[in-house]
């Protein structure tokens, strides 16, 4: 049956548009019927080198295996990606055995070359190899990724690098580590997760401390999930800085309430009535961990505060001293005029009551 | 002007809109690409770390219920099994009379708990907070009726956490599906809300609360809406997400910065799409700011929901939808080519406005004028065939698309047979179900038009 082309020239262009657009739909279900099928065959492919490989590489966690079967040229990725994810599952020893078994392999010129030669994703593979073996001989390469602008790629970068050498990557990273806010905290949390509890990270807390305020708040956030401990030095100096904001206060009482010292119960009673309920929450979150007797009485003051996080936090901080007990929270309830504050009252008591018999 | 002047520029107005709306098809279909592509690149190793970061910011997860007796057990055990490190459940228990109160009571072991409230939303009566002695993170709130955004308020003021998640009653999560939505605020400091994909949980196998095996539904109407889910997340949301002009996060899964939805006012009252108020109300109140602000879409944080299978209930849900669209739209002028707007103001915002509100209304007067024109003799029926087809031809394409992504980033459905009667319904929809469609959206014009009454419609659930 032929096809009548229409003779008004818009109906015309309409028409054969219509013709183009169908060959279009016929071409994308071909295309997705294509990558159906290579799905099906390569998780076929995948699900047979797993059945091969995965024994072997939780074999090697232990002891050596006693054969190796030969690597297919094609293999080399699927090797790369499992024996980092098995990697990333154990600690320690565990991971000197897999690094063992994984150079006997030759994983680490499998590596360098993906590193060279891979696209995007087989070089993300590589780096990770490469972070995981610490392998030292990668180290300019890495570094030179580093620079790279892609983020993902620079900041698994810098992840390798610390996972080889954490003093040297810190002193090299520590610029970037501040500056490239491309990274995401998650990538930075990863990269300074790898810095071991006992490194010098100085040029780290220079960082904080020198850095724009938005710039220095982010590293503070993430060296409060990783290093908290060495925050505390840099602490009074941050508060006294002219870049003081209101973030960063709250964020350095959250500091100086993990770690209890004299000085450090000084420099929170100083911002119970800071003017931003924000900064007063965190002031009342401190007292509660680390105040003594003489901070009761501002506790108290503090539940009738304008804002209920205020109101909960110090009623919640009230509860946590070590010398108040539910009668005393009971006492001090009764001798409140504010409603407000008996509320809180009210309800951290009942809270205390049910963590205390342990529901 | 002659007759056939006037005829004519109808018939240029109608291609160019055709046109503009496939331009803008296309376009998303890009967009929607590039993000997906380098998403995909990147998530080689570890995407959803085995050891929690710490980084995780604790989430109020708000579960607003009215006469959801029959889900509501189900679904609070499948959120109390979340693979997420802290986090909240807050049942908002908005005036239902089917029991559902009772029920949680007796399988929660719940006592009332004397919580200092802080109403800081304006909200219907409170009756009573319980708390549950068995799971310390699970609350019910128990008040007057007032709707579904007015339950969401109470669930902010009780919220303890600085995000909060809205969820619906009959949702299914899937295990990590919280991480990957708290995943953008993570990475972004500016991240004020982050949306999830939502996908078609009728033809799954549930169990316990959780979704076993994915399957394609047998309903057709089930199986249309598993395409038009498609569409909307993996075009509509992935690609408005790449130049941050997401105006659209599901009430059934979407994760909000507490503070500075309080500061908007939370959820509004006046419309029935309080979900698209609020982002759109987002974008307008922090663009005029000048405050920075991202609003992400996280495409691994996956919703399972039941969809309608009969015509009645899907109806009452597009209609709903087109009303609640109109609504936030009117309700949020100012966004409309505001100078600080950025692609929210001059891409997104029009595009709505032209293309969802307006298409429906072009394309029923589209086709009055072909049915004219052929009885008066100035349109051809040769002309009516092509125009038809063409308009089949892309609606297959915008399918084929949206297929395509799906097929390159997640392949939920995993046998042959599944892409094979995906294709069959994208072209089947287009005999019928589509017209449906526009028609139901007509309807939502008109009830917003006419400020009819608005109700949520009652849903008939077939149950997991």
């Amino acid at each position: 049956m032929a096809i009548a082309v229409p003779s008004d020239p818009i109906i015309r262009l309409v028409f054969w548009v219509t013709i183009g657009v169908l060959l279009l739909d016929v071409c994308l279900l071909l295309l997705l019927l294509v990558m159906r099928y290579l799905l099906l065959s390569s998780t076929k492919r995948q699900q047979q080198f797993l059945e091969v490989w995965r024994p072997i590489l939780m074999q090697s966690l232990v002891a050596p295996p006693e054969s190796i079967p030969r690597l297919q040229k094609s293999e080399r990725v699927q090797l790369l990606s499992l024996w980092n994810q098995i990697h990333a599952s154990v600690r320690g020893k565990l991971q000197d055995n897999l690094n063992q078994i994984g150079l006997e392999m030759g994983i680490d010129l499998m590596a360098m070359q993906l590193l060279h030669k891979g696209d995007l994703t087989h070089q993300l593979i590589a780096i990770a190899t490469l972070g995981h073996l610490r392998q030292k001989s990668a180290w300019p390469a890495l570094q030179k990724l580093v620079l790279m602008r892609h983020p993902t790629i620079s900041a698994a970068a810098a992840r390798a690098l610390v996972q080889i050498d954490d003093t040297a990557a810190i002193s090299w990273l520590a610029t970037p580590i501040c500056d490239r806010i491309d990274w995401s905290l998650i990538q930075v949390v990863q990269i300074l997760r790898e810095v071991n509890l006992t490194t010098d990270i100085q040029p780290l807390l220079n960082e904080v401390l020198y850095a724009s305020p938005s710039q220095s708040l982010r590293l503070f956030r993430v060296l409060e999930l990783t290093h908290a401990a060495r925050l505390v030095s840099i602490v009074p100096q941050l508060l006294e800085s002219p870049n003081a904001n209101l973030e960063s206060i709250a964020a350095c009482l959250r500091i100086l309430g993990q770690f209890p010292s004299h000085q450090n119960l000084k420099l929170a009673r100083q911002y119970v009535t800071h003017p931003s309920w924000i900064v007063r929450v965190q002031a009342a979150n401190a007292l509660g961990k680390i105040g003594v007797k003489e901070d009761e009485a501002q506790l108290i003051v503090m539940l009738s505060d304008r804002r209920w996080w205020v109101r909960y936090r110090a009623a919640q901080a009230l509860a946590k001293l070590p010398f108040v007990s539910v009668a005393r929270l009971r006492e001090i309830r009764a001798s409140q005029s504010d409603r407000y504050a008996r509320d809180i009252l009210t309800q951290v008591i009942a809270e205390k009551e049910v963590s205390d018999v342990g529901v | 002007m002659s007759n056939s002047s006037i005829v004519n520029a109808v018939q240029y107005f109608f291609l160019c809109y055709f046109i503009a709306i496939n331009v803008c098809y296309l376009a998303l279909s890009i967009s929607a690409f590039l993000v997906l592509n380098s998403y995909l690149k990147t998530r080689t190793i570890g995407s959803h770390p085995r050891n929690y970061l710490g980084l995780e910011p604790p989430i109020s997860i708000l579960v607003p219920a009215y006469n959801e007796r029959a889900v509501i057990v189900d679904s609070i055990y499948s959120l109390l099994q979340l693979d997420y490190p802290e986090y909240e459940i807050i049942v908002i228990n908005d005036g239902s009379s089917d029991r559902t109160l009772d029920v949680l009571i007796e399988e929660f072991s719940l006592e009332a708990f004397p919580y200092a409230y802080c109403d800081r939303l304006p909200t219907e009566a409170i009756a009573a907070i319980y708390r549950s002695t068995i799971y310390p993170n699970l609350r019910i709130i128990d008040k007057k009726n007032g709707g579904k955004s007015d339950a969401l308020r109470a669930g902010i003021n009780l919220a303890e956490y600085p995000l909060f998640c809205g969820v619906d009653a009959d949702s299914i999560l899937q295990r990590q599906a919280l991480w990957y939505l708290a995943q953008p605020f993570m990475e972004d400091l500016n991240t004020v809300a982050a949306g999830g994909i939502i996908r078609i949980a009728n033809g799954c196998r549930i169990e316990s609360g959780y979704l076993v095996q994915a399957g394609l539904p047998k309903s057709p109407l089930a199986l249309f809406q598993v395409l038009e889910y498609f569409r909307g997340f993996l075009l509509g949301r992935l690609g408005w997400s790449a130049v941050n002009a997401m105006l659209i996060i599901s009430g059934a899964f979407g994760l909000f910065h507490k503070e500075t939805v309080v500061a908007v006012g939370g959820y509004e009252s006046k419309t029935i799409g309080e979900d698209m108020e609020l982002v759109v109300h987002l974008h307008h109140f922090l663009s005029q700011r000048g405050k920075p602000y991202r609003i992400a879409f996280a495409p691994e944080a996956v919703c399972w929901t039941e969809c309608p299978e009969d015509l009645r209930t899907l109806q009452n849900q597009r209609v709903r939808w087109q009303r609640g669209l109109c609504e936030s739209l009117e309700l949020n002028p100012g966004l409309l080519l505001h100078p600080k707007g950025g692609a929210a103001a001059w891409l997104a915002f029009p595009y709505m406005f032209f293309f969802e509100v307006l298409s429906s209304i072009t394309i029923v007067a589209g086709y009055l004028f072909v049915g004219l024109g052929i009885y008066l003799g100035f349109v051809s029926f040769q002309a009516l065939q092509v125009f038809l087809l063409i308009e089949i031809a892309f609606g297959i394409a915008i399918s084929l698309n949206a297929l395509f992504l799906e097929e390159i980033a997640f392949h939920v459905y995993p046998k042959f047979q599944d892409l094979l009667l995906l294709f069959l319904v994208a072209v089947l929809e287009n005999f019928g179900y589509r017209q449906l469609n526009t028609l139901w959206r007509l309807i939502g014009i008109w009830r917003w038009l006419t400020r009819s009454q608005a109700r949520w419609g009652r849903m008939k659930r077939k149950g997991y």
